[in-house]
């Protein structure tokens, strides 16, 4: 890159992450129905990385490739995540003795 | 395109250019961090999987951990998030005294955490918040509260070890800039721990809401 | 004629080579630290086979033996086979085919080796100390909460070398993406880049989960809690997931290379250029892609949800079409290829049928109703070997052939070749077909003792392994030999296309005197073909 980002920027990204940091404790208040309260958690965290990852590490201003490197391991991540929650979230669907749990 | 902001800098000699040099050693770091982000994820897939079974444990357990300090906590890190792309960018435009009061300030906030989680650390011991016979809590329901505590500890101690690699990187980066006499040499190892530190503290908000907020409120 | 400035002694020194930042050098040391353990894990394998002569296993205890395959597994897999080709050919080779001075991080890549040897010395430390009995897979709660053996000790030995994967890993991307000389676009590469571009995708993303996995185990094992033991509310499984989502990629990060190496030789002793490349490059990609999806085909009978054994199988059935379509287009670069049966090329045509094999068989263990007979059985050791062994390690004595005169400036004894590379083949064939059939027929494995009837199937297997044993001997010592006593090679006896072969044999410490510049597709053999 050839010229640096502007103080101003990174203030504004700043105070907006702490707003979603109170946002997250604020919420926390309140009673959401079943998991939603982890979505919306999960959610908010996902938006924080998104503004850290873009304005703090630069991904805004990085070439694709960066952004590609930057990407893959959540794409990754994912991966594990949901097949292996196939698992448990079919273990239920058929009965049998002693399934976990 | 204009010169960047390192040029005048020798790169190693299997390098053709510095940009090529500064560009390998960011991508390089990225592919790194991708292998922190799987490296936490197996932990994360444990976290998911007990929660989701064991909900009603997870939640009295995370209701019993400070959720203002961790809340603080939290903070502090954005903050010294903040403080780390400022240093970033004090290196870009050659300014020592700006980089090494940014780097400082880093340090700070990231010793700051690491204290507090210490004194929180303490007072989980005090409430024999801990695994094994000292835990006050007994049946099935206390299986599941300790599930959650094993991986709160796992968790935090692991997150806690890579925040002090960060602490000790940066530290030396302090040291590099006092001694130094061409700036623009250091942009690279700058950018490359910054890249590492917000990495930590991305880290830090995904643990932050799944340990801290899950028993809110409360149950 | 050798050059008096080339890589071997531009500096003799002990302390030039072991504060190397080289990357020729870095493989060499690569190559006398894997092939100790290659001999060490060999041992073990000898010492299992002796036992299965008889039907009640009288050479060894029942925990002896337990301690050996499993010695012989966390051997072979982490400090042979993973290793093997990327950090000697790879290490080697990478730099020189994209025309570059080294790697992108060279310290890092010394580093790595620095770290597999810190790692391998802690398992040999749990070797030399009694080892460990429970399967180089560590299920729990067996190996957190039963087992009296050296679990930490070992499983601390893999993490650490984890480390060094992950590194080597993260320089072969960041050099194959960065580093190409001009005019080397990606479809211009050898195949064998494509392929350590692949694996090293899978080093990185794969590996760091192991090293979790084995850090949670530890946890577990010293502080007697239960994150995978059911008696503390922990689920086993849960181990299993974490363990196979590394392993069962692992076993890519094996092979693909032992692809890349077969797709250079083949083009060479067939003076063609390989057929269908953008097929046979991108199928190394999405070996690598779809690798990651399939972990769970090692858990069908585990306790794993029917309904997720479904989808493990299907994405079983679809890894597999990668693999066919590198044989197929093989088979067709060999079609009307001018072909010369060097020793490189037996070892590949073996490849070729044994991996072909394996695959095979290991779709018959992707088919759930068929898994459950033979699951944990020879049927699937025997599987497993036809690719590893049939399959890679003829390719990485394939390549070593291939690649001697380049790396050491030296030829071996072709004849002797020929013959080590028949050996082995036919050795192997007698050492594992049978336990296809003892498989079948039932016999469990890692069982020291087995009903007489089997008993005619572990004598040929036996057999069969002294065979394969001289067919490992020959190679090492005739290398060897050749070092001090083999004809000087040319920069490039074989007449092959690619960078490597356009420098001196040994390239001199910077590999090439100029950057070369690219101007032409690779396999530029008998350009009217």
């Amino acid at each position: 890159m050839t010229h640096p980002s502007g103080v101003r920027g990174f203030i504004f990204i700043y105070l907006a992450l702490l707003a979603l940091l109170a946002l997250t404790f604020g919420v926390s208040f309140f009673n959401l129905s079943g998991s939603w309260g982890l979505i919306l958690n999960l959610s908010i965290s996902f938006l924080k990385a998104i503004l850290i990852g873009l304005f703090f590490m630069h991904l805004n201003r990085s070439p694709g490739l960066t952004r590609v490197f930057a990407a893959a391991g959540f794409c990754w991540l994912a991966v594990l995540l949901s097949l292996a929650l196939t698992d448990y979230v079919s273990r239920g669907w058929i009965a049998l003795p002693g399934r976990w749990p | 395109m204009g010169s960047p902001l390192n040029a005048g800098v020798q790169p190693q000699e299997q390098f053709k250019s510095i940009e090529q040099q500064h560009e390998a050693a960011t991508q390089g770091m990225w592919i790194f961090l991708a292998t922190e982000i799987l490296f936490f994820g197996g932990i994360f897939l444990a976290y998911f999987i007990y929660r989701r079974s064991y909900s009603i444990g997870f939640e009295r357990m995370s209701e019993m951990l400070d959720s203002f300090l961790g809340t603080l906590n939290t903070a502090i890190l954005l903050t010294s998030s903040l403080t780390m792309a400022l240093s970033v960018r004090a290196v870009q435009l050659e300014k020592k005294g700006s980089l090494i009061l940014f780097l400082v300030l880093t340090l700070i906030f990231g010793v700051a955490f690491l204290t507090i989680k210490g004194f929180e650390y303490s007072e989980d011991f005090k409430n024999k918040l801990v695994l094994g016979p000292s835990f006050p809590f007994h049946g099935l329901e206390a299986v599941h509260m300790e599930m959650f505590l094993l991986i709160y500890y796992v968790m935090t101690l692991i997150h806690a070890v890579h925040l002090l690699v960060g602490i000790c990187l940066v530290s030396l980066m302090v040291v590099k800039t006092v001694r130094s006499r061409c700036l623009p040499a250091l942009y690279s190892p700058i950018e490359v721990i910054g890249l590492y530190w917000h990495f930590v503290d991305v880290v830090w908000l995904f643990l932050y809401p799944l340990l801290y907020l899950a028993g809110r409120p409360h149950i | 004629m050798r050059s008096s400035h080339d890589y071997l002694n531009s500096d003799v020194t002990i302390r030039s080579w072991l504060c190397t930042r080289d990357h020729k050098r870095i493989a060499l040391l690569y190559l006398i630290s894997i092939t100790l353990f290659f001999f060490i894990g060999g041992a073990a394998a000898a010492i299992i086979r002796l036992n299965l002569m008889t039907p009640s296993g009288g050479l060894v205890s029942a925990e002896t033996y337990n301690r050996l395959f499993t010695m012989h597994g966390v051997i072979m897999v982490w400090f042979f086979l993973i290793p093997s080709i990327p950090t000697v050919l790879g290490n080697f080779l990478v730099p020189l085919m994209i025309g570059a001075k080294d790697l992108a991080f060279p310290r890092l890549n010394l580093l790595s080796w620095y770290i597999y040897i810190l790692g391998g010395s802690f398992t040999f430390a749990a070797i030399v100390a009694g080892g460990v009995d429970t399967g180089w897979t560590f299920y729990t709660p067996y190996s957190t909460a039963f087992s009296s053996s050296f679990v930490l000790l070992t499983a601390a030995g893999v993490f650490i070398t984890g480390f060094s994967s992950i590194l080597t890993g993260l320089n072969f991307i960041v050099t194959i993406h960065r580093m190409r000389a001009p005019g080397l676009t990606w479809f211009r590469l050898p195949i064998f880049i494509w392929s350590m571009w692949a694996t090293s995708v899978i080093m990185v993303l794969a590996t760091p989960v192991l090293a979790i996995t084995l850090l949670l185990m530890a946890v577990e094992r010293v502080f007697k809690v239960g994150i995978f033991d059911p008696a503390l509310g922990g689920d086993p499984l849960l181990f299993q997931h974490l363990f196979w989502f590394y392993s069962h990629p692992a076993v890519y990060i094996m092979i693909l290379p032992g692809m890349g190496v077969v797709s250079e030789i083949i083009c060479c002793f067939a003076r063609k250029r390989i057929f269908g490349y953008a097929f046979v490059a991108l199928s190394s990609v999405a070996i690598a892609v779809i690798g990651f999806f399939v972990w769970g085909h090692h858990m069908f009978v585990s306790g794993q949800s029917a309904y997720a054994g479904v989808v493990f199988s299907f994405l079983s059935f679809l890894v597999s079409v990668p693999s066919a379509i590198k044989v197929f287009n093989w088979t067709a670069t060999l079609y009307k290829g001018n072909i010369q049966l060097r020793t490189p090329m037996v070892y590949a045509l073996g490849f070729i049928g044994l991996f072909t094999v394996g695959g095979l068989t290991g779709l018959f263990l992707a088919v759930l109703a068929v898994d459950v007979h033979v699951h944990d059985t020879y049927f699937v050791i025997a599987h497993f070997h036809f690719i590893m062994v049939g399959g890679m390690v003829s390719a990485y004595l394939g390549g070593i052939h291939f690649w001697w005169p380049k790396i050491t400036g030296k030829i071996y004894p072709e004849k002797w070749g020929i013959a080590a590379a028949l050996l082995l083949f036919f050795g192997f064939n007698l050492t594992f077909f049978p336990q296809f059939i003892l498989g079948y027929l039932g016999m469990p494995r890692r069982y020291h003792s087995y009903p007489p009837e089997f008993q005619i199937y572990h004598v040929m297997s036996t057999l069969g392994s002294s065979i394969l044993g001289l067919g490992y001997l020959l190679p090492f010592s005739y290398l060897l030999w050749s070092l001090r006593f083999g004809k000087d090679a040319g920069p490039n006896d074989w007449n092959a296309s690619g960078l490597e072969w356009k420098t001196s044999s040994p390239p001199p410490p910077h590999n090439f005197e100029s950057t070369p510049l690219v101007t032409q597709e690779a396999y530029d053999y008998g350009k009217s073909s």
